[in-house]
């Protein structure tokens, strides 16, 4: 029996390590890059001479969460997308949310647990702003690697890559 | 061959959800310029970013970082203030605008009767903090006097704190000027210090943010 690409099938237990795995790369880069781009935002400010708008807050954190969305949250969602993509075959339709809800978790946890910050309105709104961004770059990270084997035409033998032969 | 190879290797690279992704990466980082690069425009006047709300109308050097700080205390009156910074610099801009509940509570609560008690109850204060990590700070008052501010005359003093803090093992002073004055039973205070270099290099621009200061009545 082979499964399709995306289609639903049974699920293997290297399948969810590969996808833990890919929620760890997901979760290790945004808390990387995330402290580089919220203290690097300023500096560019000042390099672009801009440094001033800091003072008009409202704006400045719709500015700044728009930055953090785009250079953090999708790129590291893309990498434990790409990551997860190339590691598991089936079910990728819904594996692929996992690596943005251990992100997500991930860094309530730090945040709530390890730096005892309290749980505010905002901090909700970055959390889902976090998730949004995860799981849009995690969908567009396993699609950008299967995306050869999506584009086969239907009833044509499937990629390799995707044919699984189960265990009797 | 090698065009060949290009080629295809250009095919595998942009297919849509790369594409996708890059233009998402790339459009919320535009936008999010787009937004700051908007709040600037519409704010500028010459060198200075203008800022105005119920409170105070002033400008502040465009490249310098500033932060709002806006407090209510239902039994004590509302307070507004604003710090700025020179991030090439070690030098600031403090201003605190407090309501008339806010100013009799702090008056009241430091026994304090009129502008120039505030100044040097503040000046006191902030020796008595830096003491607390240089034991050997000194405080020199340098110069006592007043000064016209929106038509209102404003007590200041300038002074340094000696051996305020440590750059590098090496004892370094502080210099502030304090000023404050009363608006329609309204304190303002405005504070400027910093490095005693910066301080007298920048201290044109602590004028400039004075003359331009209106407190809104």
């Amino acid at each position: 029996m082979s499964i399709e690409p995306f289609k639903r099938g049974p699920i293997e237990r290297m399948e969810l390590v590969h996808t833990a795995i890919g929620g760890a790369i997901c979760f290790g880069i945004t808390l990387l890059v995330l402290d580089i781009v919220y203290n690097g935002l300023p500096y560019l400010l000042h390099s672009l001479g801009m440094a001033g708008v800091t003072f008009f807050m409202d704006y400045y954190l719709i500015a700044r969460a728009l930055f953090i969305f785009g250079l953090v949250y999708l790129t590291s969602g893309f990498c434990g997308g790409v990551y997860t993509g190339y590691n598991v075959y089936a079910n990728l339709k819904i594996i692929l949310f996992i690596p943005a809800t251990i992100s997500a978790v991930g860094y309530i946890s730090v945040i709530v647990l390890i730096a005892n910050y309290p749980i505010t309105f905002e901090f909700i709104s970055l959390v889902i702003l976090q998730f949004i961004g995860n799981t849009l770059g995690s969908f567009l990270g396993g699609y950008a690697i299967n995306w050869k084997y999506l584009k086969e035409e239907p009833g044509t033998e499937t990629s390799e890559k995707f044919t699984l032969e189960t265990r009797k | 061959m090698s065009l060949r190879f290009n080629l295809q290797l250009l095919r595998s690279v942009f297919i849509p959800p790369i594409i996708l992704i890059l233009i998402l990466i790339s459009g919320s980082l535009l936008v999010s310029i787009g937004i700051l690069y908007y709040e600037q425009t519409s704010h500028i006047k010459g060198e200075l970013l203008w800022f105005e709300n119920q409170y105070v109308e002033f400008g502040f050097p465009k490249n310098w970082y500033g932060t709002p700080l806006e407090y209510s205390i239902p039994s004590s009156g509302k307070t507004f203030s604003a710090v700025f910074t020179d991030p090439e610099k070690v030098i600031y801009i403090g201003l605190s605008v407090f309501d008339e509940a806010a100013t009799d509570t702090f008056l009241n609560n430091s026994n304090l009767t009129d502008a120039r008690s505030v100044v040097n109850y503040e000046a006191n204060m902030t020796y008595y903090e830096i003491l607390k990590s240089s034991s050997n700070a000194t405080l020199v008052f340098l110069e006592n006097s007043t000064k016209t501010v929106s038509g209102h005359e404003a007590v200041y003093s300038i002074y340094k704190i000696l051996n305020g803090y440590t750059e590098n093992n090496v004892a370094k002073n502080i210099s502030y000027m304090m000023l404050s004055y009363f608006d329609n039973q309204r304190l303002v205070q405005i504070a400027f210090w910093g490095s005693e270099e910066d301080f007298d290099s920048t201290f044109q621009v602590m004028e400039t943010f004075i003359t331009n200061l209106m407190v809104k009545t």
